[in-house]
């Protein structure tokens, strides 16, 4: 039909606004640039079939985000592989003279990510979620089909990894925790 | 308030996920309070930080591409020329009624010329039709959620005799016909779990892959993208049955098809 077309227009536009969230979202989920190309493409898939149950005006952040989680958990979550080789883990190069003056100058964005990587999924989903996403604890439920009550409790536990994981990084990058 | 139930209301505190009445009590708290203020003030430049200090990369531009082409309701390119038809197809489901969208979609699947039917393609084929399904949303020609008249559907349209297994924990939708390599194949759509799923049906010996033998109770299996296929042969009628499921899962689910009565 005519409007099933307008519709799927509205399903492109609104889309391209939360591409870039969903995939770096999925990247962290599966840990794996392969998985996280598929997660997107089932994704995307199984959003245009239910399309028809997405109100306009609604929020459709949270509705995408909704169905990624319900795909990943069904599919995905089973399935992942190994994480990729975090940087810490590369060779450092080696250099001719001193051994001392090695400085492995790491981005900072990289450790955060490393970081992220080692909390166990249940945590890092609703600090992907909630700290890098800005979802409420309402939408993260929704998304999560859990209780707000467990969204916030796996919140403060995937929180408190990273702080321990990240403490020295975040005092060098000029942020004083003590 | 004391100070533990301070800590036990730090996470959505931060967050501002408290009501005006709680967040009231814990500004009082904090006012009186200098350990929990030290407290509430570094997890909040902690959480900040952190927001800040993750990456933010932009998706891969092909990756990028390719999904918004499949939001639009085209498939990805791939070398094989029968996606062209899908992809010039969709419009015209669009402005046509369903009657002649579905008969315009079986001309179109007949017009196909699949030359070469080795394994992937033959596998390819029934998995594109599972997607589409649920993709384009074609409507099921006939819709019943009871087994035996979907296969008395089956022998009136094929004129094959193809029995529709009951599954306890399948939901039977209903069922249409489709055109595959030139012939036609009976598919019943499930709805398992919220999930779609295809079980093909045909008795045409022809349909058959070159080189496969489906002795009984052996499954053959494929994926692509996610979707899975599982075929099998029992009574002399071929089933392939292709679902957005894992190989593994997929199987368990072929296993109940299988031995469901029908």
């Amino acid at each position: 039909m005519a409007s099933a077309e307008r519709s799927r227009a509205g399903f492109e536009a609104l889309l391209e606004h939360q591409l870039d969230s969903l995939y770096q979202s999925g990247l962290r989920l599966t840990r794996n640039p392969e998985e996280a190309e598929d997660l997107l493409h089932d994704t995307v898939l199984r959003a245009l079939a239910a399309y028809d149950s997405y109100e306009p005006g609604t929020n459709f952040r949270a509705w995408m985000f909704t169905i990624m989680m319900n795909t990943f958990i069904s599919k995905y979550r089973k399935r992942m592989r190994e994480p990729t080789v975090s940087i810490e883990q590369a060779p450092e190069p080696q250099a001719e003279g001193s051994v001392d003056a090695q400085v492995f100058d790491r981005l900072l964005s990289d450790q955060v990510e490393d970081a992220l990587r080692a909390v166990p999924e249940a945590f890092r989903t609703a600090v992907v979620l909630v700290d890098l996403e800005g979802l409420s604890y309402r939408e993260a439920a929704q998304a999560l089909d859990c209780p707000p009550g467990t969204v916030m409790s796996r919140l403060a536990r995937g929180r408190a990894m990273l702080k321990h994981a990240l403490h020295e990084v975040a005092i060098e990058s000029h942020y004083d925790v003590r | 308030m004391t100070c533990a139930d301070f800590r036990s209301l730090l996470t959505p505190w931060v967050d501002g996920e408290l009501s005006p009445r709680e967040t009231a009590e814990i500004e009082l708290h904090l006012n009186a309070c200098g350990g929990c203020r030290h407290t509430a003030s570094r997890e909040r430049r902690f959480v900040d930080w952190f927001k800040r200090s993750a990456s933010r990369e932009p998706t891969p531009y092909a990756l990028r591409t390719r999904l918004l082409a499949l939001a639009r309701g085209k498939h990805e390119a791939v070398p094989i020329p029968r996606f062209a038809f899908f992809s010039s197809l969709r419009p015209a489901l669009g402005t046509v009624g369903t009657g002649a969208a579905i008969l315009a979609s079986v001309f179109a699947l007949w017009a196909f010329n699949l030359q070469r039917l080795n394994r992937v393609e033959w596998c390819q084929a029934f998995i594109d039709d599972h997607q589409e399904g649920l993709v384009a949303g074609v409507s099921l020609q006939h819709s019943t959620s009871s087994p035996k008249q979907l296969a008395a559907w089956f022998t009136r349209k094929l004129n094959q005799a193809i029995a529709v297994p009951e599954v306890s924990d399948a939901r039977l939708l209903g069922g249409r016909q489709c055109v595959l390599k030139g012939h036609r194949v009976g598919l019943a759509v499930y709805e398992m779990e919220n999930q779609q799923i295809s079980l093909f049906l045909t008795s045409q010996q022809q349909l058959r892959p070159p080189g496969w033998t489906l002795s009984s109770g052996r499954y053959h299996t494929a994926s692509e993208n996610g979707f899975s296929l599982a075929a099998w042969e029992g009574a002399g009628i071929l089933q392939v049955l292709v679902a957005d499921l894992p190989v593994d899962q997929l199987l368990k689910v072929a296993d109940r098809f299988r031995q469901a009565p029908n």
